[in-house]
């Protein structure tokens, strides 16, 4: 990858940067001594996805993010600026760790809260203290909404803390189960995240894609995004932004060029009989226009011109887009491969500031 | 003239399907709760108790000036929520002779709907049908494996040897009942989230037919998904080949790009016309090529469209358009009804 004029101009807030830390033993500084024996004794998983089911044909991650120092690809944080944060200007890398993912499979809720209590510690003191183009989207759990809108409100004020990334299991995001982290999340201007966790078509407690079971990685991967439809769907049918107006939803990996036909459908289903859905207020597609963001990557491909056009036709999606690699993954998008593609006129919405109308102003530290 | 690949009859007493089972067979059903059942099942979108529907009218005018129209019986399609799935061979058996002897006429083609869980009875069903000369379709409710996977070769055989298309269109209770097949994400008690899901499902059987090989496997065979709408396509077309692209030496069957088996192989109908009114919203996305999969499919009578509607929502000479796609997806020439 090099830098290029097109992304030299502007700065970028990367919203899907997945730093990882070297092995378990890394989060035992910031573990209780009780749960740091539990892991010490027991270990901890921290992949969510089925890999006896769907395995990655290659490898999950890019090679060049490996470091000299050892350990997996993505936790070494000087090798993350050096080769992908300063040469593309990245002011920003919004960090999503992904060990916590492994929690969405545990069956104790205390430890999985604990875990991911640890891994926001741990990211929090040794990437964000490092460097001021880190901000941290901290990890909370599924199975205990009390404990994690507790966990919300102990991080918040942190600097550096610009959201929360939130993981699912059979619960969507509609559902009142998380009315306690909504409420913690709106009480402190924090938006919610939401990332495959990888358990998606997995578990009877996980959620999937529509009609069964896909048989391979790659087909499984075509219909992933439909977990993240189903999950705006929940939210505005459930009413959550009803009891929520201040609440912020940030779409990260879930594509965004379903949105125009998703929304269009739900809004001519709900026309045709409002009072079937009493806790919908008002068309569907305003709800999502004013409380979600959508994420770049993966970037659809298209033939021809127009149809790479067309992709930024969706209603209101110059508001509504923010840009993602998902370093240091095996499909991350190339800055200046992106943004290119971005209409002129929207970029830098795109770019930043819509990330500055999500996250506040606390998201461009590094410019302050 | 038109051509509509969707139009679905209604049977409004099970009692008229007995004279089209075995004595047997008419000992069991005949239970209240069966019968009881008709209203249910005849709730095609099974969407909920909140949910309010119009009075299903009946089939009664013919197609007409050379018209045709696919006659689904939509009641059938929700064997793929019974538990008994040997007697849904009798019903399903019942029900294509009932629509038969009662709605075929020229111009008027029944769909014969076959059983998710018996590949080789349905074969057998297929042809028997084909042979009587006035089916139009064969109609695969969704349950079981997903539809790329070779179980169903038996099915795809006896379409492709008839000359029918398979026609993919959900029953209702996708995503409600327990053992059917689920809609994306988790549950979803609310019946505006499951109409809003539901082209999900063709989404994955697009992705399970391509993927697996089956249109490798059955080169012949055509596809109509109707129910569904249309506007979603260009962005699963995009996913499908750039996962193909990253990992199509894990699928080595797949030799060429997953959507050219779609506009080679598929038919999506319009219904419901009004989520495309915002044309700039999907037009500039379309490709020539894709335009020439959409077919006309009015839905009627479940909030019904009209085929002269498609000027006025999508644009001039969609109705045309439609017409000519719709005998291509029939494998009918052009101005020839029959």
């Amino acid at each position: 990858m090099s830098p290029t004029a097109a992304t030299d101009r502007l700065p970028i807030v990367d919203c899907d940067v997945h730093p990882l830390i070297k092995d378990v033993t890394s989060l035992y500084p910031h573990l209780s001594a009780r749960w740091r024996r539990h892991f010490e004794d027991r270990g901890a998983r921290m992949y969510a996805r089925a890999r006896d089911r769907y395995n990655h044909p290659n490898r999950t991650y890019r090679l060049d993010a490996l470091s000299d120092k050892g350990g997996p690809a993505g936790s070494d944080r000087d090798h993350t600026l050096e080769t992908h944060i300063a040469p593309f200007g990245i002011a920003t890398a919004l960090l999503l760790p992904q060990e916590p993912y492994g929690v969405t499979t545990w069956s104790d809720p205390e430890a999985a809260a604990a875990f991911c209590s640890g891994a926001n510690d741990y990211f929090h003191s040794d990437w964000v203290g490092h460097d001021d183009r880190f901000a941290l989207a901290v990890t909370v759990a599924p199975q205990d909404p009390a404990a994690a809108a507790a966990e919300i409100r102990r991080r918040a004020g942190e600097t550096g803390v610009v959201a929360v990334q939130l993981l699912l299991n059979e619960q969507m995001l509609g559902s009142r189960w998380f009315d306690p982290v909504y409420e913690a999340a709106c009480e402190n201007d924090l938006p919610i995240v939401l990332h495959q966790s990888g358990n998606e078509g997995c578990y009877v407690t996980s959620q999937g894609p529509a009609g069964g079971l896909p048989r391979s990685y790659g087909e499984r991967h075509v219909v992933l995004t439909q977990v993240g439809a189903a999950n705006i769907v929940d939210m505005v049918v459930g009413g959550t932004f009803e009891r929520f107006p201040r609440l912020k939803v940030v779409m990260v990996e879930w594509g965004f060029s379903w949105l125009t036909s998703l929304l269009a459908r739900m809004d001519h289903f709900w026309e045709l009989d409002p009072e079937a859905s009493p806790l919908v207020r008002r068309k569907p597609s305003e709800y999502v226009a004013e409380h979600v963001t959508f994420t770049t990557q993966p970037l659809d491909e298209p033939d021809t011109l127009a149809e790479l056009q067309s992709l930024f036709t969706v209603p209101n999606i110059d508001r509504m887009l923010l840009f993602s690699s998902d370093y240091p993954h095996y499909d991350t998008d190339d800055p200046d491969f992106v943004i290119r593609r971005i209409p002129a006129a929207m970029r830098s919405r795109v770019c930043f500031e819509n990330a500055v109308d999500v996250f506040g102003d606390k998201v461009l530290r590094s410019l302050s | 003239m038109i051509v509509d690949v969707d139009r679905h009859v209604t049977v409004d007493r099970y009692e008229e399907l007995f004279a089209h089972m075995p004595l047997s067979w008419r000992k069991h059903f005949e239970r209240e709760e069966w019968l009881g059942s008709v209203t249910l099942a005849a709730d095609h979108v099974r969407v909920s108790d909140r949910w309010r529907h119009p009075a299903a009218n009946p089939l009664d005018e013919p197609a007409g000036d050379g018209s045709i129209r696919l006659l689904l019986p939509h009641q059938g399609l929700s064997v793929n929520g019974w538990s008994d799935q040997v007697a849904a061979k009798t019903f399903l058996a019942a029900l294509n002779r009932y629509v038969r002897d009662t709605w075929a006429a020229d111009g008027d083609r029944p769909v014969v709907v076959v059983s998710p869980y018996d590949p080789e009875w349905s074969a057998a069903e297929i042809r028997e049908r084909a042979a009587e000369g006035d089916a139009g379709a064969v109609a695969l409710p969704l349950a079981g494996p997903m539809l790329g996977n070779p179980f169903w070769s038996p099915v795809y055989e006896a379409c492709v040897e008839t000359g029918l298309p398979l026609v993919v269109h959900f029953s209702g209770v996708e995503g409600r009942y327990l053992g059917a097949p689920p809609l994306s994400g988790g549950a979803h008690p609310s019946a505006l989230s499951r109409m809003t899901l539901m082209p999900h499902l063709a989404e994955s059987t697009m992705a399970s037919l391509t993927f697996e090989g089956a249109l490798v496997r059955h080169p012949d065979l055509r596809l109509l998904f109707t129910g569904f709408g249309f506007t979603w396509l260009p962005s699963v077309l995009w996913r499908l080949d750039r996962e193909w692209r990253t990992f199509r030496h894990d699928v080595p069957w797949v030799a060429e790009p997953p959507s050219r088996r779609v506009v080679e192989s598929m038919w999506f109908s319009t219904w419901p016309l009004a989520e495309a009114a915002d044309t700039a919203s999907w037009a500039d996305s379309f490709t020539e090529e894709l335009r020439g999969r959409i077919v006309f499919g009015s839905h009627a009578p479940h909030d019904g469209d009209a085929a002269a509607d498609a000027d006025a929502v999508v644009g001039a000479g969609w109705t045309d358009r439609l017409r000519d796609n719709g005998l291509a997806a029939l494998a009918l020439p052009a101005g020839v009804a029959r």
